[in-house]
């Protein structure tokens, strides 16, 4: 889309280290383990130590559900298996969140809720509400979602490893506007 | 006859986690630390970015390096759990600051290849 051209390296190297799921490692005498938990986006990651998880762009508070899958690479359908994975944890897991909106604008923001809560309140995917009905929930949400103020800029940014691109031969970096790219 | 507890009935540890919100963008960003040894990680961190302007910026993130250096704590690790669509991060900014190594998943390379 960016019409990076071969100098950009699309292996990964711009990180120090690239997790499979199920990957270990230790902070200090912590554990920390790497679930790979796709469907927002294909690269998306849930990071679980001891009893919190950090979730990324999987659920949000139980009032504002789960998180788009509408951008390239996204599936209703594997995120909804991500988060059973997620939801099978113990119900005193503290799930930390990748962002709140505060039920938009209804409460005061929040990070963290628990397995036990999601599955009791979320509304798409507490206890009982099974695939198809998530499937239909969350893709008729999606087409309601503008795209996110900063995707353009972010993506540039965010797959250099929050680098900004190369500057040119006087210094300058610029980022690109694809026109109707997305 | 000694009865063995099972694995899922142990304990778990419990990491310390302070978090950050950054009001642009609506994002949390968490700094994890084992209690035991000072070491920690920073979650999804946040470079400011004004679009109107084009200007960059790293207030949030200064808030985070000054909470670590506070505390005297070991930063090992800072870990995106994706290719965020909706702020820009601030890892590069930290780990220069800071220390560290920065962690993705494996599937940074699908994404690469999807928008590069």
């Amino acid at each position: 889309m960016f019409n990076e051209g071969t100098e950009f390296q699309r292996d990964g190297s711009q990180f120090d280290r690239l997790f499979e799921d199920g990957d270990a490692f230790q902070l200090g005498e912590l554990l920390v383990q790497a679930w790979h938990t796709p469907g927002h986006t294909p690269a998306c990651m849930s990071f679980v130590v001891g009893d919190a998880v950090f979730v990324g762009d999987t659920l949000f508070m139980p009032d504002s559900g789960t998180a788009r899958v509408d951008f390239p690479g996204g599936d209703a359908r594997t995120l909804y298996q991500s988060i059973q994975r997620i939801l099978s944890l113990p119900g005193d897991t503290r799930l930390y969140l990748c962002h709140d909106y505060g039920g938009e604008g209804c409460r005061e923001v929040q990070c963290m809720t628990t397995v036990a809560e999601e599955r009791r309140a979320n509304v798409h995917v507490r206890d009982g509400i099974e695939l198809p009905e998530f499937v239909a929930l969350r893709e008729a949400r999606d087409r309601s979602l503008a795209m996110p103020q900063l995707i353009l800029p972010s993506l540039q940014v965010n797959m250099r490893a929050g680098r900004l691109p190369p500057a040119d031969q006087d210094g300058r970096v610029f980022l690109k506007l694809p026109v109707n790219g997305l | 006859m000694t009865v063995q507890p099972h694995p899922a009935a142990a304990p778990r540890s419990r990491p310390d986690v302070t978090p950050f919100f950054h009001r642009a963008t609506h994002t949390w960003s968490y700094l994890v630390v084992d209690p035991s040894t000072s070491h920690c990680a920073i979650v999804d961190p946040v470079m400011d970015f004004d679009q109107a302007s084009g200007n960059t910026g790293f207030a949030a993130a200064d808030v985070i390096i000054a909470e670590v250096r506070s505390r005297q704590l070991t930063l090992d690790w800072i870990l995106e759990t994706h290719v965020h669509a909706d702020h820009l991060s601030a890892a590069p900014y930290l780990q220069q600051a800071l220390g560290g190594r920065i962690g993705i998943g494996a599937g940074i390379t699908v994404v690469q290849h999807t928008f590069g």
